[in-house]
C-alpha cells in the first residue's frame, strides 16, 4: 500500500515539475545527436530505386544495409536491422541479460551520460523531495559526491554483472541446457537470468536509495549514504520492490505501445516523420518513466527514513 | 522422453502424376505447433518442384523435425529431416525455407545424385526461394521471400521485424552469406563454408534466370532431373545440360563458377561532366559527359565463349544506362571484358546517372553500391530513416545502462 501512495505521490511531483523530463530528454539529445549526425554522413546513398507505397515511407533495404554495414566496425558495425522500431530496446535489454558486447563508443557516451545524471541528480532529487533550493544550485552543489556515488555504484554492480555471469551463464545454464529441448532451455534460462539480474537490481536500489540519502539528509559522507541505502533497502524490502514492479510494468507497457504504433495499420512502413515522431515519443516516455521511479522512491524515502536511518 | 506426434495427409503431384503423395509428419514435442506450417510449405514445395523439375521422386514423403542447429541426418528416399525451432515468428518463413530445401534435396541430391556438394546445395537454396515467394504472397498478399528475424535470449526468442520484408532475390539465395565470402571456391570442401558455396550457386542460377529466363533455365533443371534420375550428375553435365535446353553454350558462364576462384563485381568508376568551349550542340551549348565503367573481378559476364577479335567486342551481357538532365534515356551494352570501358557523350544535356547492370541481371556481382552513381546525390530520405531509427536505438541503449546510476 504504501508503494502505491507512494508510486502515485511521485506522479504528482513529477507532473507539478514536467520540465525536469525535458532537461533529461535535452541531456540525451545532446549527447547521441552528433553521433547520429556523424553515422548519416557516412552512409551512402540507395543501391536501387527506393519503393514507396502510396501514403507510407521507403521500404528498408535489406541488402542494401547489409553490403553498407559488411566487414565494418564502430557506429556503421552497429547498424544493423535490430534497430527497428521495437526490436531496438529488445535488442539493447538481449545486449545486456546475454551479455553481449557494448561498442566501445557506446560505453563512453554512457560515461558522459553518467556525469551528466550526476550533475542533474542533486537538482531533480531535492526538486521532488519540495525543497526551495534553486535547480541549477542543487545540481552544481552536490554534483562531486553524486559523481562518486555513481561511478561507486556502477563498479560494484560491473563486478557483480561479471561475476555473476561467469558462474550462471558460462558454468550452470551450459550444464543445464546442454541436450535439453529448446522450450527446456528457455525455462532455465528465464531463472538464471532472473537469479542474475535480482542482487544487480538489489545492488541498484541501494545506490538509489544512497543518493537520495545523500541529496536529502544534508552534508554526509559516501559510505554513509551507502549504508542508509542499504538500510533503506533492507527494511522497506517489500514497498521496494513493489516500486521497481511497477516500474518495470509500466515499461513493458510502454514497449507494447511502441510495437502497437510504429507502424501505419496494414502493415506499412512509416515515413521518416513518423520515425522521427514516434521514436522520440517514446524515449521521451522512458526518461520520464525513470524520472518517474525516482520521485516515487524519493516519496517513499520521505514516508520511511525516520525509520530507515536510524 | 521426446514425444512425438504423427500426422498423415496427401498432395496432388504436378500435371504429369495422377496419384497424390503422402505426407507423414513426425513432430519433435517442441515444434507441434508447427504442423499446419510445415504441412503447407511441404504441400506447396512439393506442387512446384513437381511442375519445374518433373515427376517427384517418391510415394510418400516423411518429414521429420530435430532441433535447429543439430546436423540432419543424411538425406533418404521420401525422408526429409527439417531443423526447426521451439518459437517461430508467423512472418518469418524461416521454417517454411527449412522445410522447402529439404524437399528439394530429393530430386537433387537423392534423385539425381550429385557429388558436389555445393551444386546440389545451390540449386536447392535457389528452389526454396522460389517456393517461398509464393508462401509469403499467399499469406500476406505481399511480394516477399520473408520477413527478418531477429532472435534474442541465446537464440531462444524470435521477433518479426514486420517493416524489414526481404526479397527473394537477395535474402532467398543468401546473399548476405555469398557477400561475407566473396572468395568462395566451389572447388572446397571446408564445411564451414558450405553455406556459402551454396548462396553462390544459387546467386549463379538466379543470374542465369534473369539472363536466359526462367523457362528456359525451368526446362534446363527438368532436363536434368530427367536424364540423370538414379544416375550421377557432375558439374559439367549439369553445365551442358542447362546449355542444350537454352539451345546456346554457357561454357563462358559455368566455366568460372565451378573451376575457378572466380570473383564477378562491376561498377560505375565515374561520372564526369564538363562545358565544351566553342562548341554549340543545336541552340544549346555542348556539354561532354564522360562515364568510366570497370571491372573489379576477376570473372568477366560476356555473354558468349566467343573471343573478342581484332578489337571488336565479343558479347553484349552487361547493361549500361544512362539518364541526362532533359529526361532522354540511353542503354548501351559492353561484354564486361576489358578491366574498364569509357563512354563519351557530348550533347546540350549532361548525364545525371549511370548505372551498370541497372535490372541486376548478374546475381553474383559482389558490390551493389558501386553500381550507381549519380549527380547531383539523390534523394536521401530513405538513408535518413536509418539515420533515425539508429539514433533511438543508442538513446535507448544508454537509458538502459543507466539503469545503474
Amino acid at each position: 500500500m504504501i508503494a502505491i501512495v507512494s508510486w502515485f505521490s511521485g506522479l504528482w511531483r513529477l507532473s507539478t515539475s514536467p520540465w525536469i523530463v525535458l532537461a533529461a530528454y535535452a541531456l540525451l539529445l545532446a549527447i547521441t545527436l552528433p553521433l547520429g549526425a556523424i553515422l548519416h554522413r557516412e552512409l551512402p546513398p540507395p543501391s536501387r530505386p527506393v519503393m514507396i507505397e502510396p501514403g507510407a515511407g521507403p521500404v528498408p533495404d535489406y541488402d542494401w544495409l547489409d553490403e553498407v554495414t559488411a566487414h565494418r566496425r564502430g557506429l556503421l558495425g552497429t547498424l544493423t536491422p535490430a534497430v527497428i522500431g521495437v526490436a531496438a530496446p529488445f535488442d539493447n535489454l538481449d545486449r545486456f541479460a546475454s551479455a553481449r558486447a557494448i561498442p566501445d563508443f557506446a560505453i563512453a557516451m554512457s560515461g558522459a551520460l553518467l556525469i551528466g545524471w550526476a550533475w542533474l541528480w542533486g537538482g531533480v532529487i531535492s526538486r521532488f523531495a519540495g525543497g526551495r533550493q534553486r535547480f541549477f544550485s542543487a545540481c552544481g552543489r552536490l554534483f562531486i559526491p553524486v559523481l562518486t556515488l555513481n561511478i561507486a555504484g556502477v563498479l560494484v554492480a560491473i563486478a557483480a554483472y561479471a561475476v555473476a555471469r561467469l558462474i550462471l551463464f558460462d558454468l550452470i545454464y551450459p550444464l543445464l541446457s546442454n541436450g535439453a529441448a529448446e522450450s527446456t532451455a528457455f525455462g532455465w534460462r528465464v531463472i538464471v537470468t532472473v537469479a542474475m539480474i535480482a542482487p544487480l537490481t538489489a545492488i541498484t536500489l541501494m545506490f538509489d536509495y544512497a543518493r537520495i540519502a545523500l541529496i536529502l539528509d544534508g552534508p554526509i559522507a559516501v559510505p554513509e549514504a551507502i549504508r542508509v541505502g542499504a538500510t533503506t533497502v533492507r527494511r522497506n524490502a517489500i514497498a521496494v520492490i513493489a516500486l521497481v514492479a511497477i516500474s518495470g510494468l509500466l515499461l513493458a507497457g510502454l514497449l507494447a505501445g511502441y510495437g502497437a504504433f510504429e507502424f501505419i495499420p496494414g502493415g506499412s512502413v512509416p515515413k521518416l516523420d513518423r520515425i522521427i515522431l514516434i521514436g522520440q515519443a517514446y524515449i521521451v516516455a522512458r526518461v520520464a518513466l525513470r524520472l518517474l521511479n525516482a520521485a516515487a522512491q524519493v516519496a517513499l524515502y520521505r514516508r520511511i527514513s525516520p525509520e530507515a536511518t536510524s | 522422453m521426446t514425444l512425438v506426434l504423427v500426422l498423415s495427409g496427401a498432395v496432388q503431384r504436378g500435371n504429369e502424376a495422377a496419384a497424390p503423395v503422402d505426407i507423414t509428419v513426425r513432430l519433435d514435442a517442441d515444434h507441434q505447433r508447427h504442423e499446419a506450417r510445415i504441412r503447407d510449405a511441404a504441400t506447396e514445395a512439393i506442387s512446384q518442384y513437381s511442375e519445374w523439375f518433373g515427376p517427384p521422386p517418391f510415394d510418400r514423403l516423411a518429414i521429420a523435425t530435430i532441433a535447429a542447429g543439430l546436423e540432419p541426418p543424411p538425406q533418404a528416399p521420401g525422408q526429409a529431416t527439417v531443423g526447426a525451432h521451439w518459437l517461430q515468428p508467423e512472418r518469418s518463413l524461416t521454417l517454411e525455407a527449412a522445410v522447402a530445401r529439404a524437399i528439394a534435396k530429393q530430386w537433387w541430391g537423392v534423385s539425381v545424385a550429385i557429388p558436389a556438394q555445393s551444386l546440389s546445395d545451390g540449386i536447392a537454396e535457389y528452389a526454396q526461394s522460389r517456393t517461398l515467394e509464393r508462401i509469403y504472397d499467399r499469406r500476406h498478399q505481399r511480394l516477399a521471400y520473408s520477413t527478418y528475424e531477429v532472435r534474442y535470449f541465446g537464440g531462444l526468442v524470435p521477433w518479426a521485424i514486420r517493416a524489414l520484408r526481404l526479397d527473394r532475390q537477395t535474402a532467398g539465395i543468401g546473399r548476405s552469406t555469398y557477400r561475407q565470402h566473396p572468395d568462395v571456391d566451389l572447388r572446397d570442401g571446408d564445411p564451414s563454408l558450405r553455406e556459402a558455396r551454396s548462396a553462390k550457386v544459387a546467386a549463379a542460377l538466379l543470374t542465369l534466370e534473369r539472363y536466359i529466363g526462367w523457362p528456359a533455365l525451368q526446362r534446363g533443371l527438368s532436363l536434368a532431373t530427367e536424364r540423370y534420375r538414379g544416375r550421377r550428375m557432375s558439374t559439367d553435365d549439369f553445365a551442358r545440360t542447362i546449355g542444350d535446353a537454352a539451345d546456346r553454350d554457357l561454357s563462358w558462364f559455368f566455366n568460372p563458377l565451378f573451376n575457378d576462384l572466380s570473383r564477378w563485381d562491376y561498377g560505375v568508376a565515374s561520372l564526369a561532366t564538363e562545358p565544351l568551349r566553342d562548341a554549340q550542340c543545336g541552340a544549346a551549348p555542348c556539354i561532354r559527359s564522360t562515364i568510366v565503367v570497370e571491372r573489379l573481378g576477376n570473372a568477366m559476364f560476356s555473354g558468349t565463349a566467343h573471343p573478342p577479335s581484332e578489337g571488336f567486342e565479343s558479347g553484349r551481357a552487361i547493361e549500361i544506362e544512362m539518364d541526362f538532365a532533359d529526361g532522354q534515356r540511353v542503354i548501351q551494352r559492353w561484354d564486361g571484358r576489358a578491366q574498364s570501358q569509357t563512354i563519351v557523350f557530348d550533347g546540350p544535356s549532361p548525364v545525371t546517372r549511370a548505372s551498370i547492370d541497372p535490372r541486376d541481371v548478374l546475381a553474383l556481382d559482389l558490390t551493389r553500391l558501386n553500381n550507381t552513381r549519380t549527380t547531383p546525390a539523390v534523394d536521401s530520405s530513405a538513408v535518413m530513416t536509418w539515420s533515425a531509427r539508429w539514433t533511438v536505438w543508442l538513446q535507448d541503449l544508454l537509458l538502459t545502462h543507466a539503469f545503474f546510476y
